[in-house]
């Protein structure tokens, strides 16, 4: 399969060179079959992103990926999604095959919908899928959006996210990153409409030998916007992974609050983890703030939970899961929620 | 002679390079209720930590002895599903994990039998009936943005859930307003019940103690044990204080 | 007379190499490898430091300026030999002086005597008889205290060979390879072991350098057991027309050796603020940072530390005010490298009237750093919306075993503090300004102090607008 070298998940604002964190360096597929979409009968577009929306629709795995899906999504691939109170999704990967999605929903003012996207393999074997998914919310529209990655361990992941808030919309989102190899995952949020808000919270278990690679941005344009961005991720011995997020506050923002979170467990020795979360600011009445805590399970929470008489091997599996729990618990839809913790539950019997 | 249930036996602990606890004695029977006072600093809290295998501290002399066997080297959790149980005065935060899914799993541990998770609720619902704990906490993350008097109830259906044999309730009153500790008294007095519970109470005030027979009070300061007697000592230390407990140089 | 000379020896050079050597010989930024040649011959190096100056150049030719930081398009690389020359102090008499500089002198209360020197115009101050005592009295403690380019020539030029641009080297980034090539005047100063220096040292040098100190060079050995407090710089802005600063500071802090380095940076208005500060700390040894910076048109400034051996550990203090016309790139680096090390990071900034200040930080920490512990905090306070405040701190953890902690915020006054003040009778403007000296106080309160109480004042000059 010939492939074609790209540039995705670039750092919102370029820093020194020698950290290797300004971007990312992809070879992505040359050609792209459709992923197969479930339900089926779809109402598909024929086009992409870009040519629905205009170039500028980048979502935070870049706009280069997005020019790149333009040319490359194969026809039959382009989806428009009806503004349902429920749709459910499930995008089943074939090995061998890089296969390529793209969706666009537009929510009207008023309407609230929930959105559960899942992605599972056929089978086991190596398969890459591209998923990207425009956003645009009318006035006082909701959209609770749930992506779960159940794909298998030999996959490949690019998932990118883009939603236009309008005034009082309200964009929630629950993704947990727990399958395949390599998981890239950008995600946009323009806040344009005054009162706008957008809340993702990512769980995320980057395994032995496994890669994630993360890039979140939220663009705070209009008044009194919120974003709340909350991480939770375990990172086995020998995982890699790269988290950029940007809280961006531009003139004319004010009232504006941004809070982005990131908890870290490590439960090896040897991981690769880099972070890099960056506030820009130049709108004085704004609060931002984020927080990071890395390392290993607290000696503190181990005691209590010893003292309760359980055994080490079942502290660890309890806090492990706590972590992913703690984001799961977030998802509103009950059969989302079972079928992850379903998956993980057997990728920690592994 | 009847096997010793209960006993410290010239325990010294340190925390790091620093010995807190400098040789204490006592025993408790089954039943009993003891109490342990003392100044704040005094070393109280270092002997509950010590008791249930906290691994910040060490024992550098003397033993734990519970049913006559040392056990000072097993690990926290064995000593717990041997019987042994705390109240934290700070219980720990944990987020993502439900109360309920974790004393599940330390009940069925602690009884050797698994639970249905029926019969687990019902009994937990109870429990929390007693210590008038809205059920709604019981799925909520352990522990996680519970006000103070919360986290002592939460400690107190735990202990109730675990049925220790000897529980040790560190400052479990402090922090806690008049209702609370009438209603952490009574969880107290359920787990009492049956006879055959022991405690051993931490504190250095007595708001906890004044609806409990207390059989034993050991007076600590300054990490020494300096005077064990009976109920009434609680008595005298609510009159005058530890005043003249203190070692000479100190007043 | 003499000086005049000099400087049309070096421009009449520049002409003749380039009318001999038209085709083949490409001027790099007018810094020709004989000027540094002549520099070199003028403080009389030895061969070593000649060569060092020579890789230096070679380096700087060959490396990019810097691309994600703040433009420095204004300063006019293609005439840095015109900065190079030592006797730079171009604004040779008192009346070429900016008068806000010599507001600035008056409001800060500096005496009469030190202004001319502070402007670069010469005549050393009182300060020399100072320097003699301070010199004396730490020398009877074995303690070497002295000018760096004297030093080379003495019975230290081992001690300083093995050590001068090996913890900063040359082809660490564009600056400091211009700063290799053509340093001038510095400190040198070496604490034997276990001599706890009693009274703090002071870049004294700096302000008496020729070229006003702006590519001066500061080495400090602490060695095994001894400690010092290090204080570099002062409130008063320095000014020159000639507009660079590429200075390096580099620190080697010895097993179980303690040094403190405070600074205030305050250089004028219209200064490239280039500084590399370094310090490398070995086993148990304790690095402290405490750093002011107030002036410049921009500054790339990040002290950074290698914790290099097992409980090493590093605190960095710092505060950035960034008024009208000022874009400040500030912040620090610190790599873990050993296990056991623990590095604490607390920064504040302050921008105001359009100023632009980003705070840009990494810690790494390597796959032998076990068991270490970091934790960043930095505060932005943004004093209204025409300024810019950017926070980029980035971490690459590679060990499992750490306790890593991070968080910034930022935000404006709170309203409330501001009224709370104001009904104890402060007027509005009293009221942020108290703010902002309590904001700041995570740096004044480390401060000796009269530094702090320098620093203060610089604080309120900022705030009433009236600097620049």
């Amino acid at each position: 399969m010939t492939e074609t070298k790209q540039v995705i998940n670039r750092l919102y604002a370029p820093t020194w060179r020698w950290l290797k964190l300004n971007e990312e360096q992809v070879s992505l597929p040359e050609s792209l079959a459709p992923a197969k979409v479930l339900p089926e009968g779809q109402t598909t577009a024929g086009a992409s992103a870009s040519v629905l929306y205009g170039p500028d629709c980048g979502s935070g795995l870049g706009a280069d990926f997005a020019a790149y899906l333009g040319s490359h999504l194969p026809s039959g691939a382009g989806y428009i999604l009806e503004p349902e109170p429920l749709i459910r999704l499930s995008l089943v990967s074939r090995a061998g095959q890089a296969q390529a999605a793209s969706f666009a929903l537009s929510v009207p003012g008023g309407k609230e919908c929930t959105l559960c996207m899942d992605y599972a393999s056929e089978e086991k074997g190596e398969g890459t899928l591209l998923v990207d998914l425009q956003i645009r919310l009318g006035q006082g529209a909701s959209l609770h959006l749930i992506q779960n990655d159940r794909l298998n361990p030999d996959s490949c992941l690019y998932n990118g996210v883009r939603v236009v808030c309008g005034k009082e919309a309200k964009m929630d989102s629950v993704q947990m990153w727990v399958g395949g190899k390599t998981v890239y995952a950008g995600y946009r949020a323009e806040l344009e409409g005054d009162a706008s808000v957008c809340t993702p919270s990512v769980g995320y278990w980057t395994r032995t030998g496994h890669k994630s690679d993360f890039n979140y941005e939220m663009v705070h344009r209009g008044k009194e916007t919120s974003c709340d961005v909350l991480f939770s991720g375990i990172l086995d011995e020998g995982a890699a992974k790269t988290f950029r997020g940007v809280i961006d506050f531009k003139t004319g923002s004010s009232g504006s609050v941004g809070t982005e979170n990131e908890n870290v467990l490590l439960t090896g020795d040897r991981v690769l983890n880099r972070t890099i979360p960056l506030i820009l600011c130049s709108e004085e009445d704004v609060k931002g703030n984020h927080g990071a805590t890395i390392g290993k399970l607290s000696g503190e929470e181990k005691f209590y939970l010893s003292s309760r008489g359980l055994d080490e091997a079942s502290i660890d599996a309890l806090l492990v899961r706590a972590r992913l729990n703690w984001i799961v618990e977030r998802m509103k839809d009950e059969k989302a929620r079972e079928q992850i913790l379903a998956f993980i539950g057997e990728m920690y019997a592994e | 002679m009847a096997e010793q249930f209960f006993a410290l036996e010239n325990l010294h602990v340190s925390a790091g390079e620093n010995e807190i606890v400098h040789g204490v004695n006592l025993e408790v029977r089954p039943g009993e209720v003891h109490v342990i006072m003392g100044p704040n600093g005094a070393g109280k809290s270092t002997i509950g930590y010590a008791i249930m295998g906290n691994p910040e501290y060490t024992v550098n002399q003397g033993h734990i002895l519970f049913h006559g066997e040392p056990i000072e080297e097993l690990s926290a959790d064995k000593r717990a599903r041997a019987g042994i149980f705390l109240s934290f005065q700070n219980p720990a935060e944990i987020q993502g994990l439900p109360m309920n899914e974790m004393l599940h799993q330390a009940v069925e541990q602690r009884r050797g039998e698994k639970i249905s998770v029926w019969n687990f609720n019902k009994e937990l619902k109870s429990v929390m009936a007693l210590l008038r704990m809205d059920t709604s906490y019981a799925k909520r993350d352990l522990n996680f943005g519970f006000s103070g008097g919360e986290k002592k109830k939460a400690e107190i259906i735990q202990m109730l859930m675990l049925k220790p044999e000897l529980a040790i309730l560190d400052e479990t009153d402090s922090g806690l307003d008049v209702d609370a500790v009438r209603t952490v008294s009574e969880g107290i007095h359920a787990y009492m019940k049956d006879k055959t519970g022991s405690l051993l109470i931490i504190t250095h005030s007595t708001r906890i103690l004044e609806s409990l027979k207390v059989d034993y009070t050991h007076v600590i300061v300054n990490g020494r044990l300096v005077k064990t007697g009976g109920p009434e000592l609680v008595e005298q230390i609510n009159q005058s204080g530890f005043e003249s407990f203190l070692p000479d140089q100190a007043k | 007379m003499e000086e005049k000379t000099y400087i049309e020896d070096i421009d009449r050079s520049i002409y003749d190499i380039r009318n001999e050597n038209d085709d083949s010989y490409r001027i790099e930024d007018g810094l020709t490898e004989e000027i540094v040649r002549q520099i070199s011959r003028e403080k009389n190096d030895p061969e070593w430091m000649l060569q060092l100056r020579l890789r230096s150049l070679a380096s700087y030719r060959r490396q990019d300026i810097p691309n994600w930081g703040p433009p420095i398009d204004e300063l006019d690389m293609d005439h840095i030999s015109t900065y190079v020359r030592p006797n730079t102090h171009m604004a040779n008499d008192w009346e070429s002086v900016p008068k806000d500089i010599k507001d600035t002198f008056e409001r800060l209360g500096i005496p009469e005597a030190e202004r001319k020197s502070l402007a670069g115009v010469g005549a050393q101050y009182d300060s020399e008889l100072v320097y003699h005592n301070v010199k004396k009295e730490v020398a009877e403690q074995g303690v070497i205290y002295t000018d760096l380019e004297s030093a080379m020539h003495g019975p230290y030029e081992e001690m300083i060979r093995t050590h001068f641009m090996k913890l900063v080297p040359p082809s660490d980034h564009k600056f400091a390879a211009l700063h290799g090539a053509v340093w001038s005047g510095g400190s040198f100063v070496y604490v034997p072991p276990h001599v706890q220096v009693s009274i703090p040292l002071q870049s004294y040098f700096r302000l008496n350098a020729k070229g006003a100190g702006q590519f001066e060079h500061t080495l400090i050995l602490v060695d095994e057991g001894a400690s010092l407090h290090f204080i570099e710089g002062c409130s008063a802005p320095k000014y020159n027309v000639a507009n660079l600063h590429a200075g390096c500071v580099e620190l080697y802090v010895g097993k179980n050796a303690k040094l403190r380095y405070s600074t205030i940076e305050n250089w004028s208005k219209n200064m490239f603020n280039l500084n590399t500060k370094r310090a490398i700390v070995e086993e148990g040894g304790s690095m402290e940072w405490v750093s002011g910076s107030f002036g410049s048109h921009v500054s790339y400034l990040y002290p950074s530390t290698i914790l290099n051996g097992p409980h090493a550990d590093v605190t960095f203090t710092g505060v950035t005010f960034a008024g009208s016309g000022q874009n400040l790139d500030t912040g620090a680096k610190v790599i873990h490298n050993a296990p056991y090390t623990s590095s604490y990071l607390n920064t504040r900034s302050i921008s105001k009237s359009g100023g632009i200040s980003t705070f840009r930080s990494s810690v790494s920490i390597s796959e032998k750093a076990h068991h270490s512990k970091s934790s960043v905090s930095c505060q932005s306070l943004m004093l209204d919306s025409e300024s810019r405040s950017d926070t980029i701190p980035a971490m690459d953890i590679r060990a499992g075993e750490v306790d890593v902690g991070h968080e910034a915020t930022i935000g404006r006054i709170s309203n409330s503090e501001i009224f709370y003040l104001m009904s104890r009778g402060m007027s509005e403007d009293e009221a942020r300004e108290m703010i902002v000296r309590g904001f700041a106080g995570n740096v004044s309160k480390e401060l000796p102090m009269e530094y702090a109480l320098e620093m203060n004042r610089l604080i309120s000059i900022e705030m009433k607008g009236t600097m620049g």
